[in-house]
């Protein structure tokens, strides 16, 4: 399974973090594989609406964009992040801290 | 309103940053500039303007050119190398991280950031009017809310004001209020070159 996400706006634009990052569970340990297909079975990602509209107004709120590939389907969602679905919101933020993760771990392999 | 999450920031209920929430409240209700583009570098313009003067005015009605002009001071986490998340004195100075990346606000049309990112750019782009208005603000002197504020203000509400509204038609409205509100003083010509200053002309 590969899930790409995207995260962008917020209250302030980070260009260093605003790059797509994917993840390929085969090359991740059991464990985490494991818990990130559950995350998305939970959510019923496949089932979700691929855009849902901000409320009108709003303003400074993120944006995620999810794609995720399986051998048999695909599918891509664009969320904000006034979410009320608590089973997407857990799926969300554990993107969002393995993101996080991937990308200080390239910094440190980056930096001499 | 969204104040943000924690991830990477503190201090999100920090006053200016409420102050920027509470204006997107007011900028919906009188301008409804859409959250794109142009129009929406000008909505976030306009909501970094009033968490300025209201910190400053919090400080007890600071001078324009004693003011810092950080939007969201020390909202970062310890190990983040910033000082704020935008600087309206000096757009693209106010953070560069290696996690995060630089700054990306320009402060002059030149550097005019086109991008599908952030709407369009809306938090990037409003480096520009950012630093028009505090061109404005310390030329004219004194407390920004006195003068400067109130002729963005009465731009806001100006029904000339269309909901796409771009950079100019914005400042060519800054000017015509400030004509409108202060006849016989300087502050029309004073807004009139800030404007210049960051790339855009302003002609009747």
């Amino acid at each position: 399974m590969r899930i790409r996400f995207k995260s962008e706006g917020g209250i302030v634009h980070f260009p260093g973090l605003s790059e797509p990052v994917t993840i390929d569970t085969v090359e991740l340990p059991v464990e985490q594989a494991n818990e990130l297909e559950r995350l998305i079975e939970v959510a019923d990602f496949f089932e979700l609406p691929a855009t849902s509209a901000p409320p009108p107004g709003a303003a400074d709120y993120q944006q995620y964009t999810i794609s995720v590939t399986t051998p048999s389907r695909s599918h891509e969602v664009r969320l904000t992040d006034l979410i009320e679905n608590p089973h997407v919101r857990e799926l969300v933020n554990h993107l969002r801290a393995k993101t996080i993760e991937a990308r200080l771990a390239a910094r440190r392999r980056d930096t001499p | 309103m969204v104040f943000g999450d924690g991830f990477l920031m503190d201090h999100l209920t920090e006053l200016t940053v409420a102050a920027h929430e509470l204006t997107h409240g007011v900028t919906e209700v009188e301008a409804q500039l859409v959250y794109h583009t142009q129009s929406g570098a000008l909505n976030e313009h306009v909501s970094d303007v009033f968490d300025s003067v209201v910190k400053q005015y919090a400080n007890g009605k600071q001078d324009a050119e004693k003011a810092d002009w950080l939007i969201g001071e020390g909202t970062w986490r310890d190990d983040i190398q910033g000082t704020a998340l935008r600087s309206m004195s000096n757009p693209g100075s106010a953070f560069d991280d290696p996690l995060i990346g630089k700054d990306p606000q320009p402060g002059h049309m030149d550097d005019y950031v086109r991008t599908n990112d952030d709407n369009g750019g809306v938090h990037i782009n409003s480096g520009i009017p950012n630093r028009a208005f505090y061109l404005v603000a310390t030329r004219i002197g004194g407390f920004a809310g006195n003068r400067a504020a109130r002729i963005w203000y009465e731009t806001l509400r100006d029904r000339q004001l269309r909901i796409r509204a771009k950079f100019r038609e914005f400042a060519l409205l800054t000017y015509i209020n400030a004509w409108n509100l202060f006849p016989e003083g300087d502050e029309a010509n004073i807004v009139k070159n800030a404007w210049a200053e960051v790339g855009i002309e302003i002609s009747q």
